[in-house]
């Protein structure tokens, strides 16, 4: 027979009130009192019952559930004769998870509390996880990043700072250019012009829809004038090993007005005409593989690929220039030292002819040599300059011809006496003071300091002895003369000095004078009263010196000698043919460009991509299979983007044709090779370099910032 | 409403409510938009929908909609809440003391939540099945009601019988059965092997019984039997209750940590 044991009638059972925080203390012995303990604990049994007076008579009011009225029943006073004894209340279950909760709670409160008043436990505690690895060693306070976070927690609140991350603290240690905050680090009014550029274009392929769903959340509506905070793209606290600059191709396009779902899907092709600045060194592949290269007497130091010219640069990255030595030297080397040069020398100083029936009497110019016939040149003319008198003087005579002046033009023969004489000083100054005096009298005329270099490179180690010996003959007196002149203004009557006779013919056989300096240096021929320069061979340092100071006109004290000076050696038959092959650039700045393109490391283009790493996938073709050759009707094409005084970079005619998209997107595609965004791009982009050099002081003290 | 239109209509609406947190979630970190600011104020909202819940329960004469409606609610929202949190918390761990602290509180609050789900669905219909329905809180009074019906049976045996068998046994076996709750782990985990060796000790014990014992110690067999199912009630019950003794505290302490995290995040993004 199965036992019930709970009784339900409220006769035989007491009811369960199990919200009530305590309990009886003999609950458990089944003898718990029907009153039960206080709302603070304590027991408030007394007797079983309160009788009851009915007439004359107690009656016990024992409950039923207790047992009914008990048999002794009250007592003679009314009184209760069942005393309870007193308990020790019990918590009941709800009670106890109530304080299990509330110390939770206070335990969690004191522990923030805790943090909250300390400063180290408080940084500690509440940084929301570890630094990037790259940051670790500023991961000392969190005030580090966040300027009003300093000191304990509990300041924090009551500061006056903000405290989300200061973009502008990065900058301490990261430069990425002029307008770090704008998208791409460009400012607003280019960013106007690359979202106009492209509004047009509606993307090849279909939308993914997480894509989709992620547009409508879109930045571009704004992109151009918000400002991004660092903290936007790279996000720290995610402990060592995170990346910084992870960010997802849909990030990438948030702000972006045409988008679309990959490289592989619609993307936009690449540009037709990719390059778009002419190269530096002028090279016409077309026409050298199509004629030089063949060509018989060529093709023995002709390039066989395009490798025996081009190289990846250190990095891989870009493909550079070889040396000249490797590349051009064994076809134009003999070409650029002048071997069958007509002109082969550059005149320095030549003594031009003046008038000597007009220059007379007070006119007179002294000694002046009877052969003397050279052209008034540009390095002449410069020199002259640095004397004032002489430099209006040369002004006032213009272009005259200085052998056939007017007796009359009392003014041009008053002005070519003053030239004449300033040559005269001229060499007599070099011949006495050396090459100090070149130098001031260039530095004057050029209107800036030279440097140690150009002085050098300018002057190309001239002595005074190789003036005196060029001159010598033709001013026997010249130091009287000079000096007279100078000091007492007694111009000496002009006399015209017959040259020294010849050398009679011997057995021994005498090379020419420029080919007495086949390796380059100073001369002078016999009687000619010309001294000249003849170029060492490729990349002559007194060449490009002049041609790098004379180039930008502008930036000299006489832009007209220096303009005239600059086309005698970069004209298209000077001495070196430096400009046959290095192009000379007026936009986007004035240059003349020495070398091939050369990685910038201060660069940072929005497209990058590695040469090196796709050279071993190449095959047949080589370098052919991205960089086709071009076929164009004009042979001339690529020439007339160089034709004399085009001097804009940015006019060009490439040999070759662009790369397709369809080429890289063969193997760059989901689950082959990686294909987002930043494979390919940057998101900084502009002439910056990218990591800002700190320094110590040497007194140990300072660290700060050299360079931004 | 039927029991599986309601289950069906409840995971409906959270599938649909996650899935569209999610997509703005998604839609928000596409942009570089702080979506955990977004996913953490949700979840919080939600957190102080769940903790009503215990207020409801205080407040008992309040027209607030049914308990069981509550319950329905609190349970998927708890759901929903778990599904925010992956939201908010990405595929990543948690890295600072805080807000591992705080996730690892959450955790525990959302699995000892599922806990009490499957407790509270698994435990009644076991003590159903197990015998007489009893309420907790009189398991203690009526344990000791059995224990001394049980001793009286057996002094009174001696009397009757003119031997001490019954009482010998019940002194070694069964008076520390009797004295207090036993067999509590076995009884959560329905193992009932330990009373069953009892009986089968007190089933071993009759062939030395002549029959006027024997019909005493079916008496006792009955309050054997009386006793397990008290132990199997308190046990069931026991747990009923008791894994709100993890699941309440935890979710102070992380209501605690989460307004911390909650008023930091807000300041500092």
């Amino acid at each position: 027979m199965k036992r019930w044991l709970q009784q339900f009638s409220f006769k035989k059972s007491a009811y369960e009130r199990p919200n009530q925080t305590w309990v009886c203390g003999r609950t458990c012995s089944g003898a718990g009192c029907l009153v039960g303990p206080d709302a603070q604990g304590n027991c408030r049994a007394t007797t079983e019952c309160r009788p009851l007076r009915k007439g004359d008579r107690w009656q016990c009011t024992r409950a039923a559930s207790q047992g009914g009225p008990c048999p002794d029943g009250p007592l003679p006073d009314g009184a209760c004769c069942r005393t309870i004894p007193k308990c020790i209340p019990l918590r009941g279950l709800r009670s106890w998870r109530g304080l299990a909760s509330l110390g939770a709670f206070a335990v969690s409160l004191a522990l923030i509390l805790f943090v909250f008043g300390s400063s180290r436990r408080g940084n500690n505690f509440l940084s929301p996880g570890g630094l990037s690895a790259s940051h670790a060693f500023t991961g000392s306070k969190c005030s580090d990043c966040h300027p009003g976070l300093e000191g304990p927690p509990a300041r924090w609140l009551t500061g006056t700072n903000h405290l989300a991350t200061d973009g502008r603290l990065c900058l301490d240690c990261h430069n990425v250019g002029s307008e770090p905050f704008r998208p791409h680090a460009l400012p607003e009014e280019t960013l106007k012009l690359l979202t106009e550029a492209v509004l047009g274009r509606k993307p090849t392929g279909k939308l993914t829809a997480s894509l989709a769903v992620a547009s409508l959340a879109s930045r571009r509506h704004d992109s151009a004038a918000q400002q991004l905070d660092c903290a936007v793209c790279h996000q720290e606290h995610l402990g060592a090993n995170h990346d910084l600059r992870t960010i997802t191709d849909m990030q990438c396009q948030s702000c972006h007005s045409v988008q679309f779902s990959g490289f592989a899907a619609g993307h936009p092709p690449f540009p037709k005409e990719p390059f778009t600045r002419r190269t530096r060194i002028i090279f016409d592949h077309d026409s050298h593989l199509k004629h030089h290269f063949t060509d018989a007497a060529s093709a023995p130091s002709a390039p066989t690929s395009c490798v025996s010219c081009h190289e990846p640069d250190l990095k891989g990255a870009s493909m550079t220039l070889k040396p000249y030595e490797v590349t051009c030297a064994p076809c134009h080397d003999d070409q650029i030292k002048g071997k069958g040069a007509v002109k082969i020398g550059l005149t320095f100083i030549g003594l031009p002819r003046f008038d000597d029936r007009s220059l007379t009497g007070k006119f007179g110019i002294g000694q002046w040599p009877e052969d003397a016939e050279q052209p008034m040149t540009p390095f002449l003319r410069l020199l002259l300059a640095a004397d004032p008198k002489v430099l209006s003087a040369m002004g006032t005579l213009g272009e005259a011809d200085l052998s056939d002046i007017s007796k009359t033009d009392t003014a041009k023969l008053a002005a070519a006496q003053t030239v004449a004489w300033g040559i005269k000083g001229l060499i007599f100054d070099v011949v006495t003071r050396g090459q100090d005096e070149l130098i001031e009298r260039l530095t004057k005329s050029l209107g800036r300091q030279l440097t140690s270099h150009e002085q050098e490179s300018i002057t190309a180690f001239i002595t005074s002895d190789v003036i005196r010996t060029a001159f010598a003959s033709g001013f026997p007196r010249l130091q009287d003369e000079v000096i007279n002149y100078r000091t007492k203004g007694e111009a000496a009557d002009t006399e015209l000095m017959p040259s020294p006779p010849l050398a009679k013919a011997t057995a021994v056989k005498t090379a020419p004078p420029d080919v007495r300096v086949n390796l380059g240096g100073w001369y002078s021929a016999d009687a000619s009263f010309a001294l000249k320069y003849r170029p060492r061979g490729h990349a002559d340092r007194f060449l490009t010196e002049w041609m790098n100071l004379t180039v930008d006109t502008n930036k000299t004290a006489l832009p007209a000698v220096a303009g005239a000076l600059f086309d005698e050696v970069a004209g298209a038959k000077a001495p070196g043919l430096c400009a046959k092959c290095h192009s000379i650039d007026s936009k986007p700045d004035f240059r003349v460009n020495w070398t091939g393109r050369r990685p910038d490391r201060m660069e940072h283009k929005f497209t990058r991509f590695a040469h090196s790493a796709h050279v071993s996938l190449l095959e047949g073709q080589g370098c052919q299979t991205c960089h086709s050759l071009k076929v164009t009707a004009d042979p001339d094409a690529f020439a007339s983007a160089y034709k004399p005084g085009q001097r804009d970079a940015f006019i060009a005619h490439s040999n070759f044709g662009g790369v397709t998209q369809t080429s890289c997107a063969s193997c760059h595609q989901p689950a082959f090779v990686r294909a987002d965004c930043t494979t390919c791009h940057n998101y900084h982009v502009g002439r910056f370099q990218s990591s800002i050099l700190k320094s110590a002081g040497f007194d140990g003290k300072a660290l700060a910032p050299v360079a931004k | 409403m039927m029991f599986s239109t309601r289950r069906r209509l409840g995971l409906a609406v959270l599938i649909l409510a996650s899935l569209a947190f999610w997509l703005v979630d998604h839609a928000l970190t596409a942009n570089l938009r702080r979506p955990a600011i977004f996913s953490g104020l949700s979840l919080m909202t939600v957190v102080l929908l769940l903790t009503l819940f215990n207020a409801r329960k205080k407040l008992p004469f309040l027209p607030l909609l049914r308990a069981s409606t509550w319950m329905q609610v609190h349970i998927y929202a708890g759901i929903f809440s778990v599904v925010l949190f992956f939201i908010h918390v990405g595929p990543k761990v948690p890295h600072g003391w805080l807000e591992s602290t705080l996730a690892v509180l959450f955790l525990g609050v959302a699995v000892s939540g599922f806990v009490g789900l499957g407790i509270s669905r698994w435990v009644p219909s076991r003590l159903t099945l197990s015998g007489e329905n009893l309420i907790f809180e009189r398991i203690p009074a009526l344990r000791s009601a059995v224990s001394q019906e049980v001793e009286n049976v057996v002094i009174d045996s001696v009397g009757q019988t003119n031997s001490s068998t019954i009482a010998d046994f019940y002194e070694k076996k069964l008076r520390p059965y009797f004295a207090e709750p036993r067999f509590i782990f076995s009884h959560l985990v329905g193992y009932q092997k330990p009373v069953l060796r009892l009986l089968s000790e007190v089933e071993a014990l009759d062939r030395y019984l002549n029959p006027e014992e024997k019909a005493i110690m079916t008496q006792v067999t009955e309050l054997i039997r009386a006793k397990n199912n008290l132990d199997m009630q308190l046990a069931g019950q026991g747990l009923l209750k008791g894994w709100l003794f993890v699941h309440i505290p935890l979710t102070y302490s992380m209501i605690v940590f989460a307004v911390v995290h909650g008023a930091l995040a807000w300041l500092v993004h």
